[in-house]
């Protein structure tokens, strides 16, 4: 039975292929049907992922299928089935089903529906595909295919200038991450036993112990660039909170609960790799610290409501690779669980959290500025609580999913400080600081975030405000976009029917309704059990890794984490459920610090002057040199004309017995330079 | 030896072995006589041709499994042979697919009857384990080719060109034959594994005079170096493709060069890199393949970088396709599998990865070749009419706006020319350059990376003349002062070219498909099973 499961692993990136086959071709017929295959081959795939969830082992894999074997270099076609593929697979595939459904009903009327659902199903495909993959060139593979398909559907709405900017800087910085990555695999190829670059022989103890000391810090580090672009970590993270623009679905379901975490799923991958460089690991928390710390400030003070979660995503990924990163020692275990917990309770409760506010925007009329409307808890009850549990496990409050996870991470982190070389322990008792007051900040601008949308005097946005006001000079300040803009964002989704301020229909909020109770709960029934510790434990390589005599619960770092949530909540109920005058004091008191947070520390406009303006500049120089270095081109490229027209054209007289006479003298040279010469 | 173990061993299973040439070729005298006496329409022909390459591929499938002795037959069916023929009679039917309509009702069932010939030719070729047997297969090749040139069209041009073609080729069948009589006379051996034995694990031990040996390789290098259409043996190329019919340019392309290629590999490379690698032989076959290789490269791209008309800049083309395919001679020259000290006999391949790659590379670029130059030929033909023939790069101007279909055929099928990634053409360039560059560790790998080097520049290069089509296709307006195309090819012209376009991509996506057989091939081609004992008794006794 697990044989025969192993060897039909493939069904679960092919039915949404095909999916977005059936969508593509018959599109004309489909129209706003078009999602039924999308979400039938989801789900189906969902169903495979659950059943390989009870296969998995270690050394599980699908046979392999040949696929490029030249000279030396071979790429079979192969999956592995151990617990960290099928972990990701069933939270994939649960997740992008639900999402799935809620996008049926979020995007109807768009133009471009069928062309949404088949690139959801051709990003579902990639992404399967990228945990499924048995090395390091499939899983860069798909790698690419995930990010062409965030790369289309953050453009989604392509003739919206912004969109397509953000498109652009997404698949742009991307492409830095994936350099870093691409010379990580060709280094592993030429050092790695036999040249194989599959899971099995790279995290393999033999090969890991014949890598030098230089080749595993130099690949774990690569490694960790890679991922650093894909799940949005500094230095890289800036295209994320851009990428907001794609349709909601597409930010929950792409750059909040799976694609983003392709980067922190390489790392958990490699961990068997990692735990050889604690240099390397020191990095990964301190940057993940960085991250976490850094967006959650500037978290705090943004007023778009989707803003506020990307920024948020960015941080809890921070929480991820700082996970990942207090992996030393007798600690590896323990920390690659607790960042992989993480992963896997975070992609419910942020999904979630992305699809409320999606329906706050299709219940406002587009509209996602917190200053735009508030009180909206009697309007839409549904969203609101939804919400609320989906804040509720981001903030970490006690029993609730995001709480348990972070907890881990606490607690490896301080086992860290622990168990560090001498001389490393001190970063990790910085960064386990920084994760509390982290933690605490989330609590507050989550609770900032729920409180001025749905508390305090209710209402709705107008085209009068301010806001609105201002954001319409700026649409007619950069040309004669508007109208295209209309049309695509507003006029995007329609709403036949549907009036402003009313609750979404039952198709977007059942998919709520489902995440909310997996927020709540699956922390509780994964995590204290021990569930999701015993699956993890069967994936490749994690039995060698180092683990603790006994973990039981650590009381204090449990207090710190409830303490951090219930504070953090109940200093942002104080500042905004009533709105109290307080913040806007804080802001004016503080204002340097405020702006900065405001104005995202004005990272983006520090990246255009330094990296795009430099960049220029070297084009500009470029340019010039390239007016030299064509010259010289087109003078090597006129050799060999003037060769063939010069020196061999008289040659081809078109007279026989020369030709002959030539041969036989070829001939003879020929026998000379054998027999005598050389 | 007994001549009843003989005919057992050898001669019937060798006659097993040759049923689909048999039946091919009986099926071509057939015609050849009939159509003295009968007359019929084109139609007939074409279809008793098709359905005899047809019987001829079940036989081949069904016969797969009958294996002969190896010292003792004429005829090999290794998976180097059945692999080959495999491909030989399958472009056979692209061949036929080409050049159905090409020929008028009278002549049919000469031409017809011809192609069959040559396709059987070519599959003795690839069979063939014997110098004499060789030879009559080049013939078999050549002979009917003289006939075909001159059958389709006659006028003064095929006149001159067929001329041109059978003078050349007759003088290269010469060199030939006398190349082959030095190894004869040197070794007192025909049979090619037989050779090898004696090069190889035998140690030639009556060679007193190697410079013997060496004559026998430059006058067999240079006989099959026409075939190839190798430099300094490549004057009749342009000449005659541009002189000939379309068809007939494509199958010069492809057939001659197929199998001078697989008789290269049979008679010397299997052979010669049997010996030991300091031995004077090896280290003079790779200077002659390294400096044949070079050369030809070189020549083939700049001339054709040069040339207006379609057919000669193909002709070109096809010499540069030679100078690359050299490369993986000289690679398979000097890797050889190498023998445990002390033992003379050699069973399994598999303690080495890498003696076979040039051979491989060989085997898959021919493939690549096939598709991609067969296709692009195939598209002229089709685009063809007699009052607007395609002639010239400018006839194929703004192609793209027309018959846009056809132009991405045709920008597929040269863009895999010019090796662009992931075409079956870059596949073939990667693995025969590849094998170049990690052929040797020694002091001799600078040699081999150089030429890998000089393979790689040529193929820049060589992109320009190819690129210069597909750009004048898709961004040039059509010539104003010609009538528009108007193609209207039948449908067996359509299928032949829709399948080398399709596989110049499916073997660009799986290269996998041709390299595994390809590598198989390889390997059974320098194998040296263990003799049997009564084999040894009698080369001893020579």
């Amino acid at each position: 039975m697990s044989q025969f499961l192993a060897h039909n692993a493939w069904l679960v990136p092919f039915f949404p292929l095909l999916g977005s086959f059936i969508v593509v071709v018959a599109a004309k017929w489909l129209r706003e049907q078009s999602h039924l295959p999308i979400v039938a081959g989801i789900a189906l795939s969902f169903l495979v992922s659950f059943s390989l969830w009870m296969v998995a082992g270690p050394d599980v894999t699908s046979p392999a299928i040949e696929w490029l074997t030249i000279s030396g270099f071979n790429v079979p076609i192969q999956f592995r089935l151990d617990g960290l593929t099928t972990m990701m697979l069933a939270m994939v595939t649960f997740v992008a089903t639900l999402i799935a459904v809620f996008a049926s009903g979020y995007m109807a009327g768009d133009p471009g529906y069928p062309r949404f659902f088949a690139l959801i199903g051709l990003f579902v495909f990639s992404m399967t595909g990228l945990v499924l993959s048995n090395n390091y060139v499939l899983t860069y593979l798909f790698w690419e295919g995930v990010g062409v398909c965030s790369y289309m559907l953050v453009g989604f709405w392509h003739s919206k200038p912004s969109a397509a900017a953000a498109a652009k800087k997404a698949f742009l910085v991307n492409r830095i991450g994936d350099f870093g990555f691409a010379i990580a695999i060709f280094w592993l190829w030429s050092a790695s036993i036999n040249h194989d670059v599959s899971y099995g022989n790279v995290l393999s103890r033999e090969n890991l112990d014949q890598l030098g000391p230089a080749a595993i810090m130099g690949i774990s580090f690569l490694l960790f660039w890679g991922a650093t672009a894909k799940s949005a970590q500094v230095p890289l993270y800036v295209w994320l909170p851009d990428a907001m623009e794609g349709p909601t679905p597409v930010s929950a379901l792409i750059h909040a609960a799976t694609m983003v975490t392709a980067g922190v799923y390489l790392i958990a991958r490699s961990t068997p790799l990692l735990v050889r460089a604690h240099e390397v690991q020191a990095l990964v928390a301190v940057i993940g610290c960085l991250t976490a710390l850094l967006s959650a400030t500037i978290a705090l003070t943004q007023t778009d409501l989707k803003r506020v979660m990307a920024y948020s995503t960015v941080s809890q990924l921070g929480f991820m690779f700082m996970g990942l990163g207090a992996g030393v020692n007798n600690v590896a275990q323990l920390a690659v669980f607790a960042a992989m917990f993480h992963l896997f309770t975070h992609a419910f409760f942020k999904a979630l959290l992305f699809l409320a506010s999606g329906s706050v925007m299709h219940a406002m009329g587009n509209v996602i500025d917190m200053r735009r409307f508030s009180g909206l808890r009697h309007r839409l009850p549904i969203t609101h609580l939804t919400f609320a549990a989906g804040g509720l496990a981001l903030a970490g409050f006690p029993l609730t999913a995001g709480f348990w996870s972070k907890d881990e991470i606490l607690l490896a982190l301080k086992h860290a400080a622990h168990q560090a070389e001498p001389g490393w322990g001190g970063i990790y008792v910085a960064v386990y600081w920084i994760a509390v007051l982290t933690a605490f900040m989330t609590a507050f601008y989550t609770g900032r975030a729920y409180f001025l949308t749905f508390w305090g005097p209710e209402k709705l946005p107008s085209p009068q405000d301010p806001e609105a006001l201002a954001e319409a000079v700026d649409e007619v300040d950069h040309g004669s976009s508007h109208t295209e803009h209309d049309h695509g964002h507003d006029a995007g989704h329609g709403h036949d029917g549907h009036h402003v301020g009313q609750e979404s229909p039952p198709i977007m909020t059942y998919p709520l309704m489902i995440l909310a109770v997996c927020a709540l709960i699956v922390g509780l029934i994964f995590g204290p059990t021990g569930l999701f510790e015993h699956h993890l434990h069967l994936t490749l390589g994690y039995e060698h890794l180092g683990h603790l005599e006994a973990h039981g619960a650590d009381w204090l770092v449990m207090l710190m984490g409830s303490l951090a949530a219930i504070l953090g909540l109940g200093l942002s109920y104080l500042f905004y459920a009533h709105r109290s005058p307080i913040p806007a004091q804080l802001a004016e008191r503080l204002r340097p610090l405020y702006l900065a947070s405001y104005n995202k520390f004005w990272i983006d406009e520090i990246y255009e002057k330094a990296v795009v303006g430099t960049t220029l500049l070297l084009a500009e120089i470029s340019a010039i040199f390239d007016m030299v270095i064509d010259a010289i081109v087109r003078g090597i490229a006129y050799l060999p004309r003037w060769l063939g027209g010069a020196g061999l054209a008289p040659f081809q007289n078109g007279l026989v017995q020369f030709y002959a006479g030539v041969t036989a003298m070829g001939v003879a040279f020929l026998l000379i330079i054998v027999l005598f010469w050389l | 030896m007994d001549p009843n173990v003989l005919l057992t061993t050898a001669v019937k299973p060798s006659l097993v072995v040759l049923l689909p040439e048999i039946l091919i070729l009986s099926v071509a005298v057939v015609m050849m006589t009939a159509g003295a006496f009968v007359r019929q329409p084109r139609r007939v022909w074409s279809v008793s041709a098709a359905v005899a390459l047809a019987l001829g591929l079940l036989v081949l499938s069904l016969t797969g499994k009958t294996t002969t002795d190896l010292y003792t037959s004429v005829a090999l069916n290794d998976a180097f042979s059945h692999y080959s023929r495999l491909v030989l009679l399958l472009s056979g039917f692209i061949l036929l697919g080409l050049a159905h309509d090409q020929v008028d009702d009278a002549r049919a069932p000469e031409f017809f009857g011809s192609l069959l010939m040559i396709v059987a030719g070519s599959m003795l070729v690839a069979a063939a384990n014997e110098l004499v047997f060789l030879f009559v297969g080049l013939e078999l090749v050549s002979i009917p080719t003289y006939l075909l040139l001159y059958l389709a069209v006659r006028n003064t041009t095929t006149q001159e060109a067929a001329t041109k073609y059978f003078f050349l080729s007759i003088f290269s069948s010469g060199l030939l034959l006398y190349g082959l009589a030095y190894l004869y006379g040197t070794t007192g051996g025909s049979n090619l594994k037989a050779l090898a034995y004696l090069a190889g694990p035998a140690q030639l031990p009556n060679m007193p005079q190697p410079q013997f040996g060496l004559i026998a390789l430059v006058f067999i290098m240079a006989g099959l170096g026409f075939r190839v259409a190798a430099v300094p043996f490549h004057f009749y190329a342009p000449d005659v493709y541009e002189g000939s019919p379309t068809i007939m340019a494509a199958l010069l392309a492809w057939i001659p060069k197929a199998i001078g290629f697989l008789a290269i590999t049979r008679t010397l490379t299997a052979v010669i890199s049997a010996g030991s690698d300091s031995s004077l032989l090896v280290a003079k076959a790779v200077v002659l393949a390294w400096i044949i290789a070079a050369v030809t490269m070189t020549l083939g791209n700049a001339m054709a970088l040069l040339q207006d008309n379609l057919k000669r800049l193909f002709a070109y083309s096809s010499i540069a396709h030679a100078g690359y395919l050299m490369v993986g001679v000289a690679v398979a020259f000097y890797n050889a599998p190498t023998y445990a000290p002390g033992t003379t006999l050699y069973d399994a391949p598999a303690a080495q990865s890498d003696f076979f790659l040039g051979t491989e590379g060989i085997l898959f670029y021919l493939v690549a070749y096939a598709l991609m130059t067969l296709g692009a030929f195939g598209i002229f033909i089709a685009l063809s009419t007699p009052e607007r023939p395609v002639e010239t790069v400018d006839d194929l101007a703004g192609l793209a706006r027309e018959h846009p279909l056809t132009a991405l055929a045709l920008a597929i099928c040269l863009f895999s020319l010019a090796g662009i990634p992931p075409l079956a053409g870059f596949w073939g360039k990667f693995q025969i350059f590849s094998s170049a560059f990690g052929a040797a560790t020694t002091t001799d790998a600078p040699t081999f990376q150089l030429l890998a080097v000089i393979g790689v520049l040529n193929s820049a290069a060589g992109a320009y003349y190819y690129l210069r089509i597909v750009v004048g296709m898709y961004l040039r307006p059509p010539l104003s002062n010609r009538p528009p195309l108007q193609p209207r090819p039948a449908w067996p012209t359509r299928v032949a070219v829709a399948a080398c376009v399709l596989f110049t991509l499916i073997v660009g996506f799986f290269p996998n498909v041709v390299s595994a057989p390809s590598r198989t091939a390889a390997e059974s081609a320098v194998a040296l099973p263990r003799p049997l004992p009564p084999v040894v008794e009698e080369a001893s006794a020579r």
